[in-house]
């Protein structure tokens, strides 16, 4: 099984989720930083398969979808902020989760905030990595498999 | 326990009274502003076992709870629900953000009457809302 979604298909689900929860545009495309320092992972499995759905974006971004979806604006990265990006890693992961393998489950969230960090994971491998422009910063979405 | 937006009188008609059940504090605040719209009285649970607690102390009107929570988990909380003759009647409309799978037919087969699905917004939480309680008016 492949953990590749059709690029269209997972435009439509980001546009489509930063649109509904964020009132944002996030178009496919941009450039794709070396370093972004937020990540939020879901993990998905079922049966034997584990995957990943892992989102990187800037705190300029994460603060953006923080003050849109609690209606006031977030100066800096805290709880409030971390909590609304884990919940767009969730919403994207579970409306990405039709178009992959039927009987999968989402995980909880795991978001990270640092200035230097890499994840690692002896098991994951990228499967697919694309990158967005929302509506001026980047966002990074990447599926990962267990190899 | 947190009111959201208390508003019972004892002389006044009775608000129809909302619990949401949601591990996420976005969407605890996102339904709690949109509830409150509508006029509703919210009620805010932060975990399945809570929710299962305040349900049997508040029984309200209604409750929109999320599947995936740390803990007692939606499903869970909800089999926990209809076990118990005081909160049995409650309706309960489940909310995620996954689209199929077996926990969705879990829930229905548990006895929830609706799932709305995330990204939540005005629109699809006021048409799933509207086929189980009437308009935010008095009992």
């Amino acid at each position: 099984m492949s953990l590749r979604v059709e690029r269209t298909v997972l435009a439509e689900v980001v546009a489509s989720v930063f649109k509904g929860m964020v009132g944002i545009e996030a178009r496919p495309g941009g450039d794709s930083p070396e370093f972004l320092p937020i990540a939020a992972m879901i993990g998905i499995s079922g049966g034997e398969d584990r995957m990943a759905v892992i989102l990187r974006l800037s705190e300029a971004l994460a603060l953006k979808v923080a003050g849109a979806m609690l209606g006031e604006e977030a100066m800096s990265w805290g709880p409030a902020a971390e909590d609304a990006v884990a919940e767009l890693a969730n919403v994207i992961a579970g409306n990405l989760k039709p178009h992959l393998r039927a009987g999968m489950a989402l995980s909880l969230p795991t978001v990270v905030h640092g200035s230097d960090f890499a994840i690692h994971s002896p098991r994951l491998a990228i499967s697919q990595s694309e990158t967005f422009t929302c509506p001026d910063e980047p966002l990074i979405v990447i599926l990962a498999r267990e190899s | 326990m947190i009111f959201w937006k208390s508003s019972k009188t004892e002389t006044g008609p009775r608000k129809l009274t909302v619990l949401t059940v949601d591990d996420s504090s976005t969407i605890l605040i996102i339904l709690g502003k949109l509830l409150s719209e509508l006029g509703y009285e919210v009620l805010q649970a932060s975990n399945g076992l809570e929710g299962v607690h305040m349900a049997q102390a508040k029984t309200p009107d209604l409750i929109i709870m999320d599947v995936t929570m740390p803990g007692m988990n939606g499903i869970e909380a909800l089999a926990k629900l209809k076990e118990n003759p005081k909160t049995a009647a409650i309706p309960v409309m489940m909310c995620s953000a996954e689209q199929t799978g077996k926990d969705l037919d879990r829930a229905f087969q548990l006895g929830a009457v609706e799932y709305l699905i995330k990204p939540v917004t005005a629109e699809r939480l006021k048409a799933k809302i509207s086929k189980i309680l009437p308009p935010a008016t008095t009992m």
